[in-house]
C-alpha cells in the first residue's frame, strides 16, 4: 500500500462536517473519532490495552487508540486476539463512534434520555441500554462520560445531546 | 383591587406588581397570585360559564380541588433560558387556582370548554430521570417530617411538592405560631433535593412516579420507597343554586386571605360539617367579613367555637342547612341571598365546607384500596397495591390524620359526613358543575337500573371533566349511596387512574419531536446521496431515486426509475447497500446454527463462498432472507433485510441462548460496521477492476457467490459477487469510515462506463423482474418459501431446520395455497395498483361478498420491455398461468394476466456478464 | 413502566426488553415425531394465569442475556424464578 496515511485521511468519522461538539466551563461534548474497539467474548477480563468494558456477561468492550495503519481490520484485533487465546474476537471500530461528555453536568445532561441510573455508575464501569431511542454503551471514566453509538444513530444522538445541552451552556 | 386587603397574604410579593390580560381587559396583580386570587381582588367573579346551561360560574376553590375555573391560556408569559420562546400555542382548560400570574399572561375565559391552539408551539419541554432512595410526594408539615427522617448518608431523598413553596398549610401560618416554628426547624435540617411548583400525577408502581414541573418538564421519578403526604382536599355540599360566583368552599375562602390578603366576601354565610369550617367563617371575620350566620349541619358545637362565634355576635344555627341562593339580575348572576333552614340572608359570600378527602389519588393509582372512615368522614388509605406493599407509606392528612398541624383548624367534634340537603329542584342542584351534571342526572341513572359507581359515571359524566372528580367526586358517591340507600363506604369511588392532572401532549412529547421526535438513521455514505428524494425504511433514510435536472414533476420518479433501471440492465449502476444488516458468527458450531435457522444447508458452504438462505418462524412462515458468506472455518458473515437486522439478531440469540447453548457461537451485530457500494450491470467487472487492479474480476477467478479480499481504491475491502438485480454485480464492503471515498472513487471510476447512482425504487423493479420477494411487502408471515416458489432453498435432507414441522403439516402442503406470481395489464399499458384485491374476471363487484383469489404486492409502472407488471399472492397461482384475473383497487378492475414471477431473465444467464 | 431484574445489569424499565412469553416451553427434541396437534400446542399454546407467571425476558438493549422471572398477572409484582 503506496499512500497509507492518504487513505487513513480518507476516512470520515460519523459526526466530521457536523458542528457538533459544545464546550462551557459544566458541559462539554464532543466526538473522539476513529478509536480502535474490539468486542471479545472471554468469562474473565480480557488482557488488552486501553479502556476495557464489561458489556453483559462474559461480554467486553475493549477501547484504544485509533489504528495507523489502513486495513480491513484494526491491529488491536489481533493483538487482543494473542493475548486472550480461545475468546472471539470483532472489529467493531467502525461499528461504533465514541462521543466524549465532560463537566459536572455530564451526568445530569444524559438523564435527560436515558432512565438508568448513571449517579451511581462507577468508575471503570459501563452500562449498555437506551438514550435518545438509541441503543449506546455508556462508560465513566475518572473524568469523562463515554457515550459509544452507531454511526447510523451518531447524528441524531448528537443533535439530541446538543439540544439537551442548551440549558447547561 | 377591588378585595385586596391593604395587608396580608404568605405568597404574594406586593413590591412586584403584575399585569395580566383577561378577555384583552388588563388586570393587576402582584407576583405570587395565581389567576383566582388576581380575579377575586379584582372582584371580577364571573370565570367560566357551564358547558350546557351556560350558567355563570366563579371560583370555588383554592387549588387542584377546583371544579369552575378553569379558562384558556392564549400566552402563558413564561420565557426562560434554554431555548424556550415562551408564549404562542396557547393551552386549553387550566385551573385558574393553579395558574400563576406572570408579566404578559393572557386568558380568555371560557364556557367548559377550551380548544386546541392551530400555532406551533414553541415552549421548550423536556424529561429528566432522577433516581432516589425516597421520594417524598408533598412538601407541608408531614412531607417535611418524613424527608428529614429518612436523610442519611447514601439515602437520597426527593420532596416533591407542587406549590410554590414547602410547608403547606403551614408556610401560611405566622412564623411564632407553633406550625410555624416547626416550618422553620424541619426547613433548616432539611439537606435533601426539593422540586416545588412539581405535581406527582401518577405512581404508575415498581416505584416509579411522573411529575410535572412547571408544566415543562416531565420527571420520571424511580423511587426504592415512596412516601405519600399528599394532603386532603376540602369537600363541598350541594343545594339548590350551589354554583353561582361567591360560593366558594370554606376554607380554600379563609386561604384566599391568608396566602394572597384577598377577601373573597363582605358579608357572608357558612355552612359546614366539620370543624374546619368553622375555623374559616372566623378566619374570615377576623379578616374584615361580616358573618350573617354559621350554620352547622351537626348537632352540638365545641364550646371554644361557639364561644368565639358568640363573642362576634354570629348567629349560630345547629342542624341546619342550605336550600337555596338567589343570584343578581346582571351578567354575574352572582350571590346576593341565601336561603337555609334556619332563615333567609342577603350576603355575597357562602362559604360552605362538606368535610375533607384525604387525597388518596397516588395511592390507588397502583391499585391500593380505600375504605370509608365514619371517623374521618373520607375515603383513607387501607390495603396498599401488594406490588407497593414495604415500599410505599401515607401519612398525614392523606392517612385521615387530623391534627398534622398544630394549632390550625383543629377537629374538636367529630366530622359529619353530610352530602345533600333534601329539598330543591334536582335540575338545579349541580353535583358537578364542571360537567353541567346534576342531581336529576343522577336519579335519572338510578333510574335507568345503574347502581355501580363506574356505571353513573360514564352515564352522566360526572367526574370525567379536566378536574376529574377532585372537587366532587366523593361528593358525588355520597349522593349517590343516599339516592340507593346504601353505606357509601359499600358504594365506593371510582377507580382512580393516572394522570392526576391533565398532561399536555407537548410535554409528553418533550425534546422528541421534529427531527427528534424518532432517530434518523443514515448510511456513512449519506452526504453524497443526500440529494436524492428519501424512502423511509424503517428508521433510516434510503435514496429512492437520483432525478436528473430534467426529470421534475409528477413523472419525476417514472422517468429517473426507467433510466436507472435501463443502466443496471445494459451498463452499470451503483447504489448504497450499506443498510442491510450484517451479522457476524463466530464459533466452531455456526454451520449447524445455521442449518437450523435457515431452510437450506449450511455447514457444506466452503470458506470464500457466500450462500443464500431463507429463514422460517416455527410455524413455517418466511421471516427473512439474505445470503452468509464464510470467512474463515469459525467465522460467517450473515446479511439480513434491512427492516429485519435487529429482529434477526435477536431471534439467533435466542435460540442460541434459550435452546442450543451447547453450540460454540458467538453472535455480534456489525451493520454499522461496513459501508457497502453495491455495483451492478454488465459493465460492473470493468469498474470493480479499474478500483481494484489487483483482483482478478474473472467469471472464472471470482464466480458468482464468491467473496474475496481485495484493495479497492487504496481502501481495504471485502468484495462479494452477489446479486439483486440478476445482473452481473458485486458489493464492496469497507470499514464504514471509508464510505464515502468508497462511493466517490465508485462514482468516478465508473465514469467512463457512464455509471448511474440508483435508488430503492429500482432496486425493486430489477428484484421483481426476478421474482425475487422483499419479506414483508411480497410476504405477510403467512407464506412458506413453498408459496413463494422457493422450494429449492427448502432442504429435504436435513433432519429438521425451525420450520420444518410446520411445512409438512396437511394445510401447509394444498395444492391451492396463495403462491407468487407474477401479472401484467391485458391491456399491456394500465398500471397495477398495489395492494389491489385479485377476483375472477368480470366479477359482479355490486354483489358482496365477492370472493377473494390474492392480492398484488409488489407493482411497478414500468419494466425492462416498457409495460407494467406487478407480483402478487394469488390462491393456487402456479396452476393458473395465462388466466385473466380483474385486479380491483377502490372498485375499478383492472384486467391483468397471471405471469410467472421471473419476467426477465428466467435462465439467470446475465449474472455472469 | 415495569421495572424489570435484569441478573446482569439490575433493575431496568421494561423498555429495554423484549417480552418472551412463558418460559419452559421446550423445542421438541424430534418435530417429526410429533402429531400435528402436539407441535400445533407446541407452537402455539401458552399458560395464562391470573397469578403467578414464569415468564421469559430478553434484555435486549442491555446485556443481551435471555432470562425468566415470575410476575403476578394481576398486580405485576415480580420475583426470581
Amino acid at each position: 500500500m503506496a499512500d497509507v496515511t492518504g487513505v487513513l485521511d480518507l476516512r470520515r468519522s460519523p459526526l466530521a462536517d457536523t458542528a457538533f461538539g459544545v464546550t462551557s466551563p459544566g458541559l462539554s461534548l464532543d466526538e473522539l473519532p476513529f478509536r480502535s474497539l474490539v468486542e471479545v467474548r472471554s468469562p474473565e477480563p480480557p488482557t488488552a490495552p486501553g479502556l476495557v468494558w464489561r458489556l453483559g456477561p462474559a461480554w467486553w468492550l475493549v477501547d484504544d487508540s485509533p489504528t495507523t495503519e489502513p486495513a480491513l481490520e484494526v491491529p488491536l484485533a489481533d493483538e487482543v486476539r494473542a493475548a486472550n487465546p480461545g475468546c472471539p474476537v470483532v472489529d467493531v471500530s467502525a461499528q461504533r463512534t465514541t462521543i466524549v461528555v465532560t463537566g459536572e453536568h455530564a451526568t445530569r445532561l444524559l438523564a435527560h434520555g436515558c432512565a438508568i441510573d448513571l449517579t451511581v455508575l462507577p468508575v471503570g464501569e459501563a452500562v449498555q441500554g437506551d438514550l435518545a431511542g438509541a441503543q449506546v454503551v455508556i462508560g465513566r471514566t475518572a473524568d469523562e462520560l463515554r457515550i459509544y453509538v452507531r454511526p447510523a444513530f451518531a447524528r441524531h444522538l448528537a443533535a439530541w445531546l446538543t439540544d439537551a445541552a442548551l440549558p447547561y451552556t | 383591587m377591588a378585595r385586596r386587603l391593604p395587608t396580608g397574604g404568605s405568597r404574594i410579593d406586593r413590591s412586584r406588581p403584575v399585569t395580566i390580560t383577561v378577555d384583552g381587559e388588563t388586570v393587576e396583580a402582584y407576583a405570587g397570585d395565581t389567576l383566582a386570587s388576581a380575579l377575586l381582588a379584582a372582584d371580577r367573579l364571573l370565570v367560566s360559564r357551564g358547558i350546557y346551561s351556560g350558567r355563570p360560574r366563579g371560583v370555588i376553590g383554592v387549588g387542584v380541588e377546583e371544579s369552575n375555573a378553569y379558562v384558556q391560556v392564549l400566552d402563558d408569559g413564561h420565557v426562560d433560558r434554554g431555548g424556550d420562546q415562551g408564549g404562542g400555542g396557547g393551552e386549553p382548560m387550566v385551573a385558574a387556582t393553579t395558574l400563576e400570574v406572570a408579566d404578559g399572561l393572557a386568558v380568555e375565559r371560557i364556557a367548559g370548554r377550551g380548544w386546541l391552539s392551530t400555532d406551533v408551539d414553541h415552549r421548550r419541554y423536556d424529561t429528566l430521570t432522577t433516581h432516589c432512595e425516597v421520594a417524598v410526594v408533598g412538601g407541608g408539615l408531614a412531607g417535611l417530617r418524613a424527608a428529614v427522617a429518612a436523610q442519611a448518608p447514601g439515602v437520597r431523598v426527593l420532596l416533591l411538592d407542587d406549590g410554590p413553596v414547602l410547608g403547606g398549610a403551614a408556610a401560611d401560618l405566622p412564623a411564632g405560631s407553633p406550625a410555624g416554628l416547626e416550618l422553620e426547624a424541619l426547613l433548616g435540617e432539611l439537606t435533601c433535593e426539593v422540586l416545588v411548583r412539581t405535581t406527582v400525577t401518577g405512581s404508575h408502581g415498581h416505584g416509579r412516579l411522573v411529575a410535572v414541573e412547571r408544566g415543562r418538564r416531565l420527571h420520571h421519578v424511580q423511587a426504592a420507597r415512596i412516601v405519600l403526604a399528599t394532603g386532603a382536599q376540602e369537600r363541598p355540599m350541594v343545594f339548590e343554586d350551589d354554583d353561582r360566583p361567591g360560593i366558594m368552599l370554606a376554607c380554600a375562602a379563609a386561604d384566599y386571605v391568608s396566602r394572597y390578603g384577598v377577601l373573597p366576601g363582605e358579608r357572608a354565610v357558612v355552612w359546614t360539617a366539620h370543624d374546619a369550617g368553622i375555623h374559616a367563617a372566623l378566619e374570615l371575620a377576623a379578616a374584615g367579613t361580616e358573618l350573617a350566620a354559621v350554620l352547622d349541619v351537626r348537632g352540638s358545637m365545641a364550646p371554644e367555637l361557639a364561644g368565639a362565634l358568640d363573642a362576634l355576635g354570629v348567629p349560630v344555627h345547629l342542624g341546619a342547612e342550605v336550600t337555596g341562593t338567589d343570584g343578581s339580575d346582571d351578567e354575574t348572576g352572582r350571590l346576593v341571598r341565601v336561603h337555609t333552614s334556619a332563615g333567609s340572608w342577603d350576603a355575597d359570600l357562602l362559604a360552605v365546607s362538606g368535610g375533607s378527602n384525604p387525597a388518596v389519588q397516588l395511592f390507588s393509582h397502583p391499585g391500593g384500596r380505600t375504605r370509608w372512615s365514619d371517623e374521618v368522614a373520607g375515603f383513607v388509605p387501607d390495603t396498599p397495591a401488594p406490588g407497593q406493599a414495604g415500599r410505599e407509606s401515607v401519612v398525614g392528612a392523606a392517612a385521615g390524620e387530623t391534627a398534622t398541624i398544630p394549632g390550625w383548624r383543629e377537629q374538636l367534634t367529630p366530622p359529619a359526613a353530610w352530602f345533600r340537603s333534601s329539598v330543591g329542584d334536582p335540575e338545579r342542584v349541580f353535583v358537578d358543575p364542571h360537567r353541567d351534571a346534576t342531581l336529576h342526572d343522577l336519579r335519572r341513572a338510578h333510574a335507568a337500573g345503574l347502581s355501580s359507581v363506574e356505571h353513573v359515571k360514564r352515564f352522566t359524566t360526572v367526574g370525567t371533566g379536566a378536574d376529574q372528580g377532585r372537587g366532587f367526586g366523593v361528593l358525588t358517591v355520597g349522593i349517590l349511596a343516599q339516592e340507593l340507600g346504601r353505606p357509601v363506604g359499600e358504594v365506593g369511588t371510582t377507580t382512580y387512574r393516572p394522570p392526576y392532572l391533565p398532561l399536555s401532549f407537548g410535554l409528553l412529547a418533550g425534546r422528541n419531536r421534529g427531527v427528534l421526535s424518532d432517530p434518523v438513521r443514515v448510511s456513512q455514505v449519506h452526504d453524497r446521496v443526500a440529494h436524492a428524494p428519501m424512502e423511509n425504511v424503517g428508521q433510516w433514510k434510503r435514496p429512492w431515486f437520483f432525478p436528473t435536472a430534467d426529470e421534475t414533476g409528477p413523472g419525476a420518479m417514472d422517468a429517473a426509475v426507467a433510466r436507472e433501471v435501463a443502466a443496471v440492465r445494459t451498463g452499470v449502476g451503483m447504489m448504497d447497500a450499506s443498510t442491510l444488516g450484517k451479522i457476524l458468527l463466530q464459533g466452531a458450531d455456526v454451520g449447524v446454527l445455521l442449518d437450523r435457522v435457515y431452510t437450506n444447508l449450511f455447514s457444506t458452504l466452503k470458506v470464500g463462498k457466500v450462500r443464500y438462505g431463507v429463514m422460517c418462524g416455527p410455524d413455517g412462515m418466511v421471516i427473512d432472507d439474505g445470503t452468509t458468506a464464510r470467512l474463515s472455518e469459525t467465522a460467517w458473515l450473515m446479511s439480513t433485510t434491512t427492516g429485519n437486522a435487529a429482529s434477526v439478531y435477536d431471534a439467533l440469540e435466542e435460540w442460541h441462548q434459550t435452546e442450543w447453548p451447547e453450540l460454540d457461537v458467538t453472535i455480534t451485530s456489525v451493520t454499522d460496521q461496513w459501508s457497502v457500494v453495491a455495483v451492478a450491470g454488465p459493465s460492473s467487472r470493468f469498474v470493480i477492476s479499474a478500483l481494484a487492479p489487483d483482483l482478478d474480476v474473472s467469471a472464472e477467478a471470482f464466480a458468482f457467490m464468491e467473496w474475496r479480499e481485495a484493495v479497492v481504491a487504496g481502501i481495504p475491502a471485502r468484495v462479494m459477487r452477489v446479486s439483486f438485480s440478476g445482473e452481473l454485480a458485486f458489493e464492496v464492503n469497507v470499514p464504514s469510515w471509508w464510505g464515502a471515498a468508497l462511493w466517490d472513487a465508485v462514482a468516478e471510476a465508473g465514469e467512463p462506463w457512464g455509471i448511474t447512482p440508483y435508488g430503492t425504487e429500482t432496486m425493486h423493479v430489477l428484484r421483481a423482474e426476478k421474482g425475487f420477494p422483499i419479506v414483508g411487502q411480497d410476504t405477510d408471515g403467512t407464506v412458506t418459501p413453498h408459496d413463494l416458489g422457493m422450494s429449492w432453498a427448502v432442504s429435504r435432507k436435513k433432519p429438521d431446520f425451525i420450520g420444518k414441522r410446520s411445512l409438512a403439516r396437511d394445510d401447509a402442503q394444498r395444492p391451492d395455497r396463495r403462491h407468487l406470481v407474477g401479472l401484467v395489464p391485458v391491456d399491456g399499458r394500465t398500471r397495477i395498483v398495489e395492494g389491489a384485491q385479485l377476483v375472477a374476471h368480470g366479477a359482479d363487484l355490486t354483489a358482496f361478498p365477492v370472493a377473494m383469489a390474492g392480492h398484488v404486492t409488489s407493482a411497478y409502472p414500468v419494466g425492462h420491455d416498457g409495460q407494467p407488471f406487478a407480483l402478487a399472492l394469488l390462491d393456487g397461482g402456479r396452476d393458473r398461468l395465462g388466466e385473466v384475473l380483474d385486479a380491483v383497487d377502490d372498485l375499478v378492475p383492472l384486467a391483468v394476466r397471471v405471469t410467472g414471477p421471473v419476467s426477465y431473465d428466467p435462465e439467470g444467464a446475465r449474472r455472469d456478464g | 413502566m415495569l421495572r424489570i431484574p435484569c441478573p446482569h445489569c439490575g433493575e431496568r424499565d421494561e423498555t429495554e426488553f423484549h417480552y418472551g412469553g412463558e418460559a419452559g416451553v421446550d423445542y421438541p427434541a424430534d418435530p417429526s415425531a410429533l402429531a400435528d396437534d402436539a407441535w400445533a400446542a407446541y407452537l402455539f399454546l401458552r399458560a395464562n394465569p391470573r397469578g403467578w407467571f414464569r415468564e421469559r425476558w430478553f434484555h435486549g438493549s442491555g446485556c443481551r442475556l435471555w432470562f425468566a422471572l415470575e410476575r403476578h398477572t394481576v398486580t405485576d409484582e415480580i420475583r426470581s424464578a
